[in-house]
């Protein structure tokens, strides 16, 4: 890609048909778009054309999701995807503390969002932070904060209590 | 030479009369004494941001009693109350005094917790579990040998705990527990301090436990409010797995999987959740060794365990600068005449055996 | 979710209808707009995350029936996933099998135009494909290879699996062939369309994708693979093996058989080497170019020592006999070419190096044998030969052979072999035929460090001395040249008739690098004892108080030699006369006052004096021997004696005095009634003094006529000098070599003293053989008592 291909705007339209001009290479964050773009050849076009549609994104969710874009566009890419970086749930920036600090809808709205367009980056701090949500909390503690409706029969909790109590030895 | 007195470098301790204890207190622990005084706090009214719970102020708002302190948010935001802190490029650091090479040094733990803002740094996602961990361990083991300064300054990380536990409704059982400890701490005879300081610790912390339950119902009740928002069961499963991934304990992944039907399942039948929940833990040779045929990783997780232990994994923890020593977080670093000083992690067991407990 | 489109499970039926239709678009190459690609991606993915934990819950009750609520979500996931791949398999199968039937046909470059364009298609539909399907491949198919499940591919990978079964699998010997055919056709000098066989290679290159996509470690890959929209092409994980087997195999064997053919038809027609080298030259360069240009670079290697087998390797008998022709004719340039051909092949050099020794060898015996007729045992000519030869060869190996250590090699052997032994030595004495090299080189110093009229500069006297040290060091015999060297060289220092200190200092060096500190130490130690003698000869001077000095009443000098370092002069009696005696008396007295215990031993027959007459028509001033001296100061007295007076007064034996005064009377200085004629003469001849002796110098030296000596009688001393020599130096060696050994065999023993004393002088066998006996005999060493050719060191 050359440099002028990078400072392109692209168009990107949400599900209720709100138009977005981003950068280049802010939305090369997300993977289906990247992709889209040169699978397509788009990004040796002059004019990219008619705005890609997102449809599976409200403009409300979009908007966010392109200001990470931008906050984060310029980050190193992390080179290991493995499990350690995975689970430490407490790794994540205060910036991004900020960011997520949504109420819970909005919260699995972003985490949807950046599942489908495939932004590594963002799936892995909203899920961080979902599962900072869980952790720390007993079984009706977590119900209470999904509003989670139990479905275990009293019998059916104890034995599992059981058998976590084995596991634990 | 002529005689330099001790106080050339660390002048004497400066002891002030508080109205409200009734008591002295250190002149340079006043901006931690303050935190959980309750005279001090700006109210409410007086435009701190912070919203605490009302119920805690039920309890009349004379000093007798073991009301709550005006919330930590309050006092961060009145920074002109600490001295230290007025300089805004102040970095919380502090100095280990040492006496031999084999020894690293210990300092006083209230002044530690100040220096190091503790209280403020429960609050930074990245600092919350290292905090946490040092305040299990002093709740569990050390809280007869406290003084009862280091237990009002114990206390008042412990409120901090609390607080950002029930307004961002995480961690509540790790919160809970802590408080519980505390408690039950405080009936044990060799606890020090005035019957009336005991009597009112003891309702800080029952009114703490109210606190946590509290606020958890009052999200709840937000999110009822929203017919039309996400819920969690509307996440594809895939998702709900990635985020079941990144649990970093089992204890969680255990708690989870009694949560519902639908999530025990999936623990019980995933078990890439557990072979990951493995290469986070324990080395690859390690694995290598308890894998064995049909073995679940589920069961290789618990093997493991039990021969190695679980790794402890901070973003942020408190280091040791081999300089100068001085006691810092890592991720602020910290003022040292010697620039890139080689320093060491502080595990938090080891950080509490640095404090001497007053 | 919020949008209407999840809220409810699609159906499989239509969804897939709507995929279908989207991959019929992109595999026909239509225009495929974003919003269509979003579309299908969109399909794709809703499909897949149409199962949540919920959709059993109360809340959306009329989404699911299934009878346990819950517990069939992984298997129904998994199934969704399944099925969905499978329909894409099925897809990607049909359409390659379409493409297959439509090219079914054809052959040649219409053929590879099929393939390549359908190649070209196929992967970018492949890609998009592979784009549309992210998700999947994120998902159910990433968590499939990690449960290690076969047979299960990443997308894009599965399109090239499905394209090397069913297209390449089905035609890939008839487009190798094309493949081949197209690549013979520009050998054959044709103008090709190169990108046909490009293509093919790059599709060739990437159906080797498999290996390491559906490897163990797939889940890392996977990741990156999706991350990059579609697997590229990566330079260090590409594994050749769909290339390597199916086309570089057949490819090398066509080319083996294409330049077989060719060399053999042109080595048949032309038969020329020059012309068959720069064609192979060509031909190289070429193939190398080939495979940069449309092959993979790893052919590189095996495609060049393909080349190199059939087009050197197998004629290489061909270089070799024309190698000797091309050296015969100086034909550097060929020379050079053969040279870095044959380097390319393993051992191909090694029978030029053998020639070139030949050759070498031959041209220097054939230039020796053109000298050895006219004045071959003049130093100069010989010398340059020799270096004549040298220079032209190792010009040669430097330039054309690249400093070749084996070439460097031959050329050492051969220097050796004509430098040593040829047509000159021949013509010598048979018992100083090994060494007459040795000795012309020694004289040759002499020549250039003795004092003459046509003295070389500084420069070029460094110049030729290292020419000199060159043929130095193939000499076998070093002893021998140290020997005359050293006598060459004690003559110039006796005489005063060295050129230049500093030359002469700087060739020892020159010696001592080469041979090291014992070769030369004794040269050192002669320059020593001339200078230590010049100090002593000043002091003596300044020693002499006025009573003694008028009593001496001549100009005296001394040189005081170590008798070690120098070689033997003869010693003979002579009756001094009494105006010299008195000098050496009070040189004798000096010298025993200073160093006590020293003995002097006078040697007359190197000294010289002169002597200024007053008898002759005008004044003379003759240099003469000591002898001649004695003789001449006999004339003060009276103006004739006879021999036998001559050799009364002189104390000279009677053999040596008739030969004084045969060189005074050739110089006309004396005269005699007799014809004296050798070394007999009667006692009673009269010698008087030529009173008409007339010369147009008034300096005449008189002792040049008496040196004459035979040279090959010298040369005789000098060969029985080295023998004996040689003797001690081997009888040395041995001692050395079995005092740190202990014990050693015969033969070991026999090496190791022929290794030791080869920077010295070649021994020959027997003459070790007798050593080691006369060692034996004096009891230094013994033969084992259980082992016969066992030597013991007795201590």
């Amino acid at each position: 890609m050359t440099d002028a291909a990078q400072e392109r705007s692209i168009k990107l339209l949400s599900s209720d048909n709100e138009t977005f001009q981003v950068p280049r290479n802010v939305i090369r964050l997300s993977n289906t778009i990247n992709t889209l773009l040169q699978d397509l050849g788009l990004d040796d076009e002059e004019d990219a054309g008619d705005a890609i549609p997102v449809q599976n994104v409200t403009s409300t969710i979009l908007k966010k999701v392109i200001a990470w874009c931008q906050h984060h566009h310029e980050d190193p890419v992390a080179a290991d995807d493995s499990d350690s970086r995975e689970k430490r749930t407490d790794d994540i920036s205060s910036w991004d503390v900020e960011f997520l600090k949504v109420d819970q809808g909005t919260l699995f709205e972003l985490i949807l969002a950046a599942n489908y367009l495939d932004i590594k980056g963002l799936l892995d701090v909203s899920c961080k932070t979902v599962a900072n949500m869980i952790k720390g909390k007993s079984p009706e503690e977590i119900r209470r904060t999904f509003n989670i409706k139990n479905d275990f029969t009293p019998e059916e909790e104890e034995q599992i209590r059981k058998e976590n109590a084995w596991c634990e030895d | 030479m002529p005689f330099i007195g001790r106080d050339w470098r660390a002048p004497g301790e400066t002891w002030v009369r508080t109205p409200h204890t009734n008591g002295w207190e250190r002149t340079k622990l006043r901006p931690v004494q303050m935190a959980s005084d309750p005279i001090s706090i700006p109210q409410p009214s007086s435009g701190s941001p912070c919203s605490s719970p009302k119920l805690l102020y039920d309890s009349d708002q004379n000093s007798s009693c073991g009301s709550l302190p005006g919330s930590v948010e309050g006092r961060c935001s009145s920074s002109s109350d600490d001295s230290d802190s007025n300089d805004k490029d102040w970095i919380p650091h502090c100095f280990v005094k040492s006496t031999s090479k084999e020894f690293i040094g210990c300092t006083s733990m209230s002044e530690a917790f100040h220096r190091l803002d503790l209280a403020r740094a429960v609050n930074d996602v990245r600092r919350f579990n290292f905090i946490c961990k040092v305040v299990q361990i002093l709740v569990e083991e050390k809280l007869p040998n406290l003084s009862a300064t280091a237990r009002k300054s114990l206390l008042s990380i412990l409120i901090a705990i609390c607080f950002r536990s029930s307004t961002e409704d995480v961690h509540i059982s790790t919160a809970k527990e802590l408080v519980k400890q505390f408690g039950n701490g405080l009936d044990s005879v060799y606890t020090c301090g005035s019957p009336q300081l005991i009597s009112k610790h003891h309702q800080t912390a029952s009114s703490l436990l109210d606190l946590i339950s509290e606020t958890n119902v009052q999200t709840v009740a937000d999110d009822m409010a929203d017919e039309n928002s996400m819920t969690f069961f509307d996440l594809p499963r895939e998702v709900v797995l990635l985020i079941l991934r990144r649990l970093p304990d089992h204890r969680a992944l255990l708690e989870t999987a009694q949560v519902h039907e639908a999530l025990q399942e999936m623990i019980d039948g995933e078990d890439r959740i557990w072979k990951s929940l493995c290469t986070f833990h324990f080395q690859e040779n390690q694995i290598k060794n308890s894998k064995t045929g049909n073995k679940t990783w589920r069961q290789t997780f618990f093997d493991l365990k039990k021969y190695h232990g679980c790794r402890e994994l901070y973003a942020d923890l408190i280091h040791i600068c081999c300089h100068c020593k001085a006691l810092f977080w890592k991720s602020l670093g910290h003022p040292c005449i010697r620039e890139n000083a080689p320093s060491v992690r502080v595990t938090p067991r080891q950080f509490v055996d640095m404090l001497i407990y007053l | 979710m919020g949008t209407p489109s999840t809220s409810r499970k699609p159906d499989a039926v239509q969804v897939w209808n709507d995929l279908s239709n989207g991959l019929n678009s992109a595999y026909n190459r239509e225009h495929i707009s974003s919003q269509d690609y979003m579309q299908l991606y969109s399909s794709v993915y809703n499909y897949c995350t149409s199962i949540t934990l919920g959709a059993n819950s109360t809340r959306r009750p009329e989404t699911r029936n299934v009878p346990t609520p819950g517990r069939a979500n992984q298997e129904d996931t998994s199934f969704m996933g399944h099925e969905l791949y499978q329909k894409l398999k099925n897809y990607v199968t049909d359409y390659v099998l379409k493409v297959r039937e439509r090219g079914v046909d054809l052959t040649g470059e219409s053929l590879l135009s099929f393939y390549t364009t359908e190649w070209e298609n196929f992967r970018f539909s492949s890609r998009v494909m592979n784009g549309i399907f992210a998700y999947l491949n994120r998902h159910w198919i990433k968590r499939e290879l990690d449960e290690g499940h076969e047979d299960i591919y990443m997308i894009y990978t599965l399109a090239l699996m499905i394209w090397k079964e069913h297209m390449f699998g089905g035609m890939k010997d008839k487009v190798i062939d094309a493949v081949l055919e197209l690549i013979k056709k520009e050998r054959n000098g044709d103008i090709i369309r190169t990108a046909y066989i490009s293509g093919v290679v790059e599709c060739l290159v990437e159906l080797g994708i498999d290996e390491y996509d559906a490897a163990e470690s797939a889940g890392a890959t996977a990741a990156s693979a999706a991350q990059n929209g579609a697997p590229r092409r990566n330079a260090d994980r590409a594994k050749l093996s769909v290339y390597k087997t199916e086309f570089e195999k057949r490819f090398l064997e066509a080319t083996h058989d294409f330049y077989k053919l060719e060399s053999a038809n042109f080595l048949q027609e032309e038969g020329n080497i020059t012309e068959y080298m720069l064609k192979v030259e060509k031909r190289l360069q070429e193939e190398d170019n080939r495979c940069q240009l449309y092959l993979n670079s790893a052919t590189s290697a095996p495609l060049a020592a393909c080349c190199e087998e059939v087009l050197i390797a197998s004629r290489l008998e061909v270089f070799q006999n024309e190698f000797g022709g091309l050296l015969e004719k100086n034909r550097d340039e060929d020379l050079a070419r053969m040279f870095k051909l044959c380097d390319r092949v393993a051992n191909g050099l090694d029978q030029l190096r053998i020639g070139l020794e030949k050759h070498i060898t031959k041209e220097g015996h054939e230039a020796l044998a053109r000298i050895a007729d006219g004045n071959a045992m003049d130093p100069r000519v010989y010398v340059n030969t020799l270096l004549e030869v040298h220079q032209r060869y190792l010009k040669l190996v430097q330039q054309a052979f690249g400093n070749d250590p084996g070439f460097m090699q031959a050329l050492d052997k051969a220097a050796t072999s004509f430098m040593n032994k040829n047509e000159v030595t021949k013509k010598a004495p048979a018992s100083q035929q090994n060494s007459k090299s040795a000795e012309l080189l020694a004289r040759y110093c002499d020549q250039l460090l003795k004092k003459s009229s046509k003295m070389p500069d500084e420069n070029e006297l460094e110049e030729l001395l290292n020419k000199i040290m060159i043929i130095f060091k193939y000499i076998d015999d070093k002893d021998v040249f140290s020997k005359h060297y050293t006598k060459f060289f004690s003559k110039r220092l006796i005489n005063e008739m060295s050129a230049s200190d500093e030359a002469e200092a700087n060739f020892i060096q020159k010696l001592k690098s080469s041979c090291g500190y014992e070769y030369t130490s004794r040269l050192s130690k002669m320059v020593n004892d001339t200078q230590v003698s010049k100090d002593l000869a000043s002091e003596f001077k300044e020693s002499l108080s006025g009573d003694k000095k008028s009593k001496m009443g001549l100009e005296f000098n001394i040189l005081v030699l170590s008798s070690g370092s120098w070689p033997q002069f003869p010693t003979a009696t002579l009756n001094l006369p009494n105006r010299l005696s008195s000098s050496i008396e009070y040189f004798a007295e000096f010298y025993n006052a200073k160093f006590n215990g020293r003995r002097l031993t006078w040697v007359y027959s190197q000294s010289r004096g002169e002597l200024t007459t007053h008898c002759f028509s005008k004044k003379y001033v003759f240099t003469s021997t000591t002898a001649q001296m004695a003789m001449l100061l006999l004339f003060n007295e009276q103006d004739s004696y006879t021999v036998g007076q001559l050799i009364e007064a002189t104390a000279l034996d009677s053999k040596s005095v008739p030969q004084i005064v045969a060189s005074l009377i050739k110089n006309d200085v004396l005269k005699s009634d007799k014809e004296i004629t050798g070394e007999e003469v009667s006692p009673d001849t009269v010698i008087s003094l030529n009173q008409e002796y007339s010369n147009k110098k008034v300096r005449v030296d008189l002792s040049k006529m008496t040196i004459k000596q035979d040279t090959n009688r010298e040369n005789e001393v000098v060969q029985k000098n080295v023998e004996e020599d040689r003797k001690n130096v081997i009888s040395a060696c041995i001692v050395r070599i079995m005092k740190t050994r202990k014990e050693l065999k015969h033969q070991a023993l026999m090496t190791e003293v022929i290794q030791q004393l080869s920077n010295r002088f070649k021994p020959k066998i027997d003459m070790i053989k007798r050593s080691i006996g006369s060692m034996i005999e004096k009891e230094y060493i013994a033969r084992s008592k259980d082992q016969n050719d066992l030597y013991v060191y007795i201590s």
